[in-house]
This record gives structure tokens, sequence and C-alpha cells, in this order.
């Protein structure tokens, strides 16, 4: 398709309105606003001022007619290609840089003569054998090298009183080019070389230096007008000497050269506009991942928590005659034990506080401990006596109500004083007791207010861990130690008096919702359910109580 | 005062100046299009800003195989359907036989309306209606053409022609009733500065 295909309508009828309306736009003109050359202007010098490859030819666009410029205005793939491409080629640089061992540069062959070495090969036997015995090679070794190198030397014919030595490998100038026109004992005498050869017939090798220390020359019988050359053999560029390869049949010649040990050129990385490249690694600080998300690490948190609750004591009595009850006769015990006695307890609103920490065992289960106040109120219904006391007393109509509770209680605590509930003393005599019985239709009520310390040890399972709205099932044991009890607000019994137990278990079970709109804080709200799993008093005390405890735990956390 | 293919040449050299001068001949007429095609000067001036960029990138595929001025209308016509794609405003389509009874009625009054006051007339259509009126009833495409300019059905690009016809009656009536600025406007005229 042509462009003038591409960029015209087809052909269509056109109805009058039609034709209308392109008459009216056809000639049509509205400058725009000079900003938007502005705009135009600055978005071009931006396109320039972006990568420009003169020579890649990244086509910009269609640009590929004839007239276009050479420059082009590079693609974003273009250029992610090149980076790419760069990118790979550092790496590749760097990683070979790495990886080639750095020596340290010597030099690599020196011709000179030494004292104890002439460097005459007059008498190339001779020479052989000496430096043999110093260098220690096996001499097939060195023998194979020079048969190797033979087959890479060779020999100028043209001039034939010197040995021209060229190491094509080695171009740095410590290379020492052995020439005859150097120094004397350099010059080979073709009549020595010859007779030499004749002699030995074969090549005879040079042992015992360092490794690499051979440097074999060879003539070359087929190429009578090649230089000669020195071959190092890879690995073993020491003190050099020339093996001389045999050669049965004229021209040849052997050279033996005392050098300096050819060690292994240090390999000099030359980048491209770049004389030094210093491969530097910073000590990095380790990187702390902070995330929204709990890592795995065990986490801890602490807790303060208030807990309203109803406390219920369970309060009851062990036997129908309490055995620490005395009773004014003989027949008010006996119609004590004909009725029973009844004592209830009613629950009161207590309020628990709680300090806690815990710790997650694992993705869902956490343990958790704490101590924690509990000062508990209830009421306790007990039923009643009435005593008239001493004469005077009854006559002023005095008359004293004993609670069977309050009996029980201030009969085994010794150290209890309640003139209130003071009983009759028995046996005296003094009194007349018009109603000797506990009267179950006479109760009174009489308020306790418990104080605990509590320490919960409980395991949570959470339902939903590690979200911002967690749920967790706990589940767990309770130790209450007992710190007072007052009854009525005139009698306290407290530990030691021997009535409670100072330590009783009790299980505790609840469902707790966890907020935690931070990584720190967050707010706990909990249904909790306690329950005594031992009687709160002695075992000798008639009054029997298993409390329990229903609330709800409002609390905030800190998550370490 | 260069020619077409002085301006092309230029261009292609990235000759700023030679660039300002194509612009200023021929951004007259597309600013007018570039209005015709979107919703307000803003963005008119957004389209012609993006197609005189690429215009200035892709002249070295201008071959003089059709005037410059079609190609370059074709440019910011293309630049304009570009952005109207995104948006696609023709996905509420009327049926084409609600519009029927409209099709054919002709504008009489069209000859003696200034273009401005047309102008106003088109870009007051929704965005899909005077696309396709655009392309159609002014630039000359049939529906087929048009359907796959717009990636739309052919019958979608009918109901939206027909509906913009229909607007387009409605408010000449209504203006022919407040009375027109028809004959007293001054006539069509080139306000290149």
């Amino acid at each position: 398709m042509s462009q003038f295909e591409q960029h015209t309508p087809g052909k269509r009828p056109e109805e009058p309105s039609e034709a209308l309306w392109r008459k009216a736009f056809e000639e049509a003109s509205e400058m725009p606003p000079s900003r938007v050359w502005d705009a135009i202007e600055r978005r071009l010098d931006e396109e320039d001022e972006r990568g420009i490859i003169p020579l890649w030819g990244a086509v910009a666009g269609a640009g590929s007619s004839a007239g276009a410029s050479g420059l082009a205005v590079v693609r974003p793939w273009v250029r992610w290609s090149a980076a790419a491409a760069a990118a790979v080629v550092a790496l590749t640089i760097g990683w070979w840089s790495l990886q080639t061992p750095v020596t340290k540069p010597e030099a690599i062959a020196s011709l000179r003569p030494s004292a104890d070495q002439p460097a005459s090969t007059s008498k190339p036997g001779e020479r052989i054998n000496n430096q043999s015995d110093k260098a220690g090679l096996p001499t097939d070794r060195t023998a194979s090298l020079a048969k190797n190198a033979a087959a890479n030397q060779s020999f100028s014919t043209n001039r034939p009183e010197e040995i021209v030595l060229a190491n094509k490998v080695a171009r740095q100038p410590q290379v020492a080019m052995a020439k005859a026109k150097s120094g004397p004992e350099y010059r080979i005498e073709k009549g020595d070389v010859l007779a030499d050869l004749a002699a030995e017939k074969t090549m005879q090798t040079i042992t015992d230096r360092p490794k690499g220390s051979e440097l074999a020359v060879n003539a070359d019988r087929g190429n009578g007008n090649g230089p000669v050359a020195l071959m190092a053999q890879p690995g073993m560029a020491a003190s050099g000497q020339v093996a001389v390869s045999e050669g049965s049949v004229a021209p040849e010649a052997v050279a033996v050269l005392s050098i300096e040990p050819l060690t292994s050129r240090p390999m000099r990385v030359s980048m491209y506009g770049t004389q030094r490249m210093v491969w530097f690694r910073p000590a990095l600080e380790p990187i702390e991942i902070q995330t929204n998300q709990p890592v795995d690490k065990r986490q801890l948190w602490a807790s303060a928590s208030v807990m309203p609750s109803s406390f219920n004591p369970a309060v009851s009595l062990q036997s129908a005659a309490p055995a620490g009850l005395s009773f004014a006769n003989s027949a008010t015990k006996n119609n004590s034990v004909s009725a029973r006695q009844v004592i209830n307890s009613q629950a009161n609103l207590s309020v628990a506080y709680q300090l806690a920490t815990g710790m997650e065992l694992g993705k869902h289960w956490t343990l958790e401990t704490g101590v924690g106040y509990l000062e508990a109120n209830s009421t306790v219904t007990s039923p009643t006596q009435t005593i008239l006391a001493a004469l005077p007393s009854a006559m002023a109509s005095e008359l004293r109500t004993s609670n069977l509770y309050a009996d029980v209680l201030r009969n085994t605590a010794s150290s209890v004083s309640n003139d209130k509930y003071t009983q009759a003393s028995p046996g005296t005599g003094s009194f007349v007791s018009n109603s000797n019985l506990y009267d179950n239709n006479r109760s009174q009520k009489l308020s306790n207010n418990y104080q605990f310390v509590q320490i919960p040890v409980q395991v949570g399972y959470q339902l939903r861990p590690r979200k911002r709205l967690g749920v967790a099932m706990l589940g767990g044991l309770l130790t209450n130690w007992f710190m007072r009890n007052k009854v009525d607000e005139s009698v306290t019994i407290t530990s030691s008096d021997g009535i409670y137990r100072t330590v009783t278990l009790a299980a505790t079970t609840g469902l707790r919702f966890r907020y935690r709109p931070t990584q720190r804080w967050s707010a706990s709200l909990a249904g909790v359910y306690q329950h005594a799993l031992q009687n709160g008093t002695r075992a000798t005390i008639d009054v029997q109580t298993r409390p329990q405890t229903v609330g709800m735990s409002m609390g905030v956390d800190y998550h370490f | 005062m260069l020619d077409d293919y002085g301006l092309v040449e230029g261009c292609r050299r990235q000759d700023r100046s030679v660039q300002r001068q194509l612009y200023e001949r021929f951004a007259g007429k597309l600013f007018v299009i570039c209005k015709r095609y979107a919703k307000d000067a803003d963005d008119a001036e957004d389209v012609l800003q993006d197609a005189f960029v690429k215009i200035f990138q892709h002249i070295g595929s201008f071959r003089f195989e059709c005037p410059l001025e079609a190609w370059l209308k074709r440019v910011v016509i293309n630049t304009a359907l570009k952005q109207i794609r995104q948006q696609k405003p023709w996905e509420q389509t009327t049926d084409i036989a609600d519009m029927a009874p409209v099709l054919g009625q002709a504008d009489e009054s069209l000859s003696s309306l200034n273009y401005k006051f047309l102008l106003q007339l088109v870009q007051e259509l929704p965005p899909g209606c005077r696309t396709v009126f655009n392309l159609y009833a002014i630039e000359g495409y049939n529906h087929l053409e048009i359907a796959e300019m717009l990636s739309i059905s052919e019958g979608t690009s009918k109901s939206q022609y027909a509906r913009a016809r229909q607007l387009l009656q409605q408010k000449l009536q209504r203006e022919q009733k407040q009375g027109l600025p028809s004959s007293g406007m001054p006539p069509i005229r080139n306000e290149s500065v």
C-alpha cells in the first residue's frame, strides 16, 4: 500500500451535508499557542540528549530513507541491549581477571655468560653434562623437549657464524635476543657445532637445570634461510639452556646458552581506556530487614490487663453439723442435726488486675504466664440463730444473732474476734436460748471480700496467627495464693488462720481477640472462665469453697 | 520559503529552524483537526504536541508518495485516535434502527456557518460520536475503514455516526430557533499567525 492509499480515505458516495461539513473545515486554521511549539522543542531536545549512537543504526521510526541522517535516535530496547552486552563483557573481563593468577614480574630470560658456565658451545658435550648435573632433570625428558624444539626452530645458514635468536612468544624487552655480534661468548663457530654434532650424532640432553631452563635451538634443515628461533618450553622457563636437536646431516647447530630463569609472565590486563582497575568490595553493613509481617523468630510480648468478672466462691457446708460449732446445749445440737443447714453464695462484681508475658512457641502455639491480683466480692447467705444473752441483756431486749457461716469461720480461726457474732458460751447457763437452732428461714447475708494473688500459666492456640485481628483459644492452670477474706467488713481471715488453703489450683480457659494495629502494640479482649480444681478451705474445715470466675479481660500488649 | 521537499530534508537533518518552519506552516490546520477530535483545547494542544514530535521523529519515512499535508494530517489523526481508543468512548452505542429516521436529513444551513461554530457543535458531541463523525463526514472514510481504525464493528461506527447526526441536527434546530450566528458571522478565514 502506497502512502497515498494509506493516508487517503477510500472512495464512497458523499452526502451533500458531508460536503458542507468538509468544506467548512477544509481551510480552517487556528494557530496554536506558542507554548505548544516550546513544548515540542523541549521534547525534541530531550530526545536528542537521550542516547544517540551514531554507528549502531537503531532506526528511529521508519527513518530509513536515503536522505535520513546517519544519526539515529536510540530506541529503548537498543539501549537496554547495549547495556546488557556491556554488563556481560564487563563481568566476563572481571571474572577472567580474578581467575588469572598474578605472578611477580621477573625477567624472562637474559642471556649472559656466567663465570662457571662458559658460553661457548665449542664443547657442548661437556657443557651439557655439567648443566645436567646441576639441574637434575631427567635426561629423557629433556631430550624430548629438545626434539620438540627441533621442529620449531630454524637456523640461518646465511650467517653460520651467528645464531640469531628470536623469541616470538615473549616480546618484552627483557627477553634477550642472543646474537653472535653481541659478544664473542655467544658466537658459535659452525665448525665447532658441526664437530660436536658429528661427535655425538644424536641430540644430547641438556639437563639438570631448573624447570623450563631448556632453550632448544635446532637448525632447520628444510629452510636454510629461516631465522633461528628459540623455543621456551612452557612451564619450564628458568635459566635457559639451548638444547640442540640431533642432526645427522649438516647444517645443524647446537647452541647452549646460559640465560636467566624464564618465569611465567604476568598477565597484563590492559583495559581499553583504563590503565588500572581496582576491584574493591566495601564492607557491607548487615541489612536489617524490616517488614510489617512478624518474622519467624519467637515473638515475646508483655501485657497489662484488667478483668471485671463475676466471682462466686460457691461456699457450702461439708456436713450438717459442723464440727467446729458448739451449741448451747445438747438439745440444740440434736435439733441442728435433724435439720440440714444450707449456706449459699452469690457472685458479685470482682476485678482482677494482671501483668503477663507471653511467647510464641510456633506459628499457632503460645505460652503465657504472669502475675495478677484478684479482689473478689461475693455474698454468702447463711442461717442464723437468735440467742438471748444474759438476763440484763434480755431485759433490755438485747438479742444476739449467731450466723452459722460466721460461727464456723470464727470458731476455726483462733484469732478471730467478733463481738457481733460471738456465740454464747456453752455450759455457762447464763443465758436462755429461745431458739437454739440455725433457722434456714432466718438467713443472713454476709459480704465476702477475697483477695488472691494469681499466677496463671496457660497455653494458647492462635486461630489467626500473625493477623492484624487475631483469635486465640487459651487454656491452662491458675495458681491462687490466698491473701485474706474479709467477712461483712468485720471478720478478717488471713492465710495464717488455717481456714483457707494458701495455694489452690484452678483451671482457666478463654477465647481472646487481639487487634494489633502496629508492630509493637496491640489490644486484647478475652472472655475468661476459671474454676477451682481444689477446695479452697482446708480439709478440716466444714465450710467448703470452690470459686468460679467468669469475666471479660481487657488489656494492652507490647510486642518485643 | 522552503517547499515541501526542502522542509522534509531539513527536518531529516534535524535542523531546528526548518522544523520550526514546517510547524508554522501546518500547525494551524492541524490544530483545528486536533480540536475536532479532542474534547477541549488543552487536549487538542497535547495531541498536536505529540503529533509533531512523531512527525519530526518519523519524517524520514515520508517518501513523497502523497502530499505532505495529507501525511501530516494522518499522523495527527492517528495520534488523536490513539488517545481516543484508550478511552473507549463507543462502548455505549445506540442501535442503528433508532437512528434511521434522522438519517438523510440535510443540513441546509451549514453553508452559511462559521467553522468555529461548527467546531463548537462537533466538540459538544459525545467522544465516540465525535470521532466517527469526524472520520466519516469530514475526513471521508467509510464505515469499514473507520471500524478498522478504531477496532470497532462497522455497525458501531454507523450507529455512532447516526447518533452524531441526530445530535447535530437537534443542536442546529435549537440554534436556529435562538437565532443562528450564520450569515452575520465572518467567513472562514485562515488565522495563521
